[in-house]
């Protein structure tokens, strides 16, 4: 009876240990992305090339890395877009690519030449709400876009004209560079200034948000 | 209880322990520091996690089959863990192994002293099993 007493006691502390190694170690990563924002103009959250938008007058910045083509991104864009548009003087928001899919960089071209036009938020609305038809696995028909995107008001001509000749190749490196070097593995991750979003909820985002706002 | 040839409950409670950090570690390194395990790694925890189970069971209600139920899980996690270790120290060659789930078997995520590596961790973890399954299987009662 006693060894079974020492075998639960043992049992407990593996497991309360694993739950501040989990802390610490969260603690620890939190602490080091700060001080990175902090020290290299907002680098690697922050880059000059990445749509951004908010006023930021409480200096947060909310980075998110996010692929188009991607099935989450889309699901959680609606959630994004409430939270920030309710503290868009507040807040920063600034969107990073990480083109995991086929035809991410295609669409990644797309928002860019919709981004000159002062498109990009329509344009990226109607990318993740069309998802379903254009990036249908194994089936993908990104020309598709070309269709609905002509249902918003964008000059169509100089929308595929700057879709032709934009490069977007040194900005996709140096976001997939920041992306691994903050360890982000799957879009969307979600940065408040420097901290992780660790659960993909309205409720999560939204405390994160404000916790930083009301500091 | 004495009756019965049983492995000492201190070497059991042993691997147990082993058996957990291991286990517990393994996550630690997926879950929450993100590591991608390779193909490899996973073989090593299909035949490890199991046996936190089977030592937790044993401690709570012992028996003397202990050896036979556990002894073959440890060795073949053991087999593959020295092929891993091979394979970080490049003494079998990378092309030769089947890994396709993205992430090359010889990466290398940590590197604490310049030597302890994960797969050489798993090594330890799964030589210790064996070694004191076997003592313990020598010197049961």
């Amino acid at each position: 009876m006693k060894n079974k007493k020492i075998v639960v006691f043992s049992l407990l502390l593996l497991v309360a240990g694993f739950i501040v190694g989990i802390m610490m170690y969260q603690y620890s990563v939190d602490t080091k992305n700060q001080k990175m924002l902090a020290q290299k103009n907002g680098a690697p959250f922050v880059r000059d090339h990445s749509p951004s938008f908010g006023e930021n007058q409480n200096s947060v910045i909310i980075t998110e890395f996010l692929d188009p083509e991607c099935e989450a991104c889309s699901a959680f864009h609606p959630t994004i877009k409430e939270v920030f548009n309710d503290y868009k003087i507040e807040t920063k928001l600034v969107v990073r690519y990480l083109a995991n899919h086929q035809n991410s960089k295609f669409t990644i071209r797309i928002l860019e030449a919709a981004r000159v036009q002062n498109k990009y938020n329509e344009a990226l609305e109607v990318i993740f709400k069309t998802q379903d038809k254009w990036a249908q696995h194994n089936n993908e028909k990104p020309e598709l876009l070309w269709e609905f995107l002509s249902k918003i008001d964008l000059d169509m001509v100089k929308l595929k004209n700057d879709f032709n000749n934009n490069n977007i190749d040194a900005m996709l490196n140096l976001d997939k560079k920041d992306a691994y070097t903050l360890g982000v593995r799957g879009t969307p991750t979600v940065y408040v200034n420097g901290k992780v979003l660790r659960e993909l909820s309205h409720k999560e985002l939204l405390d994160l948000v404000e916790s930083e706002i009301y500091k | 209880m004495n009756l019965m040839k049983t492995i000492s409950t201190t070497i059991v409670f042993l691997c147990f322990l082993v058996a957990s950090v291991a286990t517990l570690g393994s996550l630690f390194f997926s879950e929450v520091m993100g590591f991608v395990p390779c193909s490899m790694c996973w073989y090593q925890r299909i035949f490890m996690y199991p046996l936190v189970l089977i030592f937790l069971i044993n401690l709570l209600y012992p028996d003397d089959k202990l050896f036979k139920y556990s002894m073959p899980l440890v060795a073949t996690g053991l087999f593959f863990s020295i092929y891993h270790n091979l394979l970080m120290f490049d003494i079998i060659p990378e092309s030769v192994v089947p890994c396709v789930s993205g992430v090359p078997c010889s990466t290398e995520y940590i590197n604490w002293f310049g030597f302890i590596t994960i797969p050489l961790l798993s090594f330890v973890a799964y030589f210790m099993l064996f070694i004191l399954l076997i003592l313990g299987n020598k010197n049961e009662k």
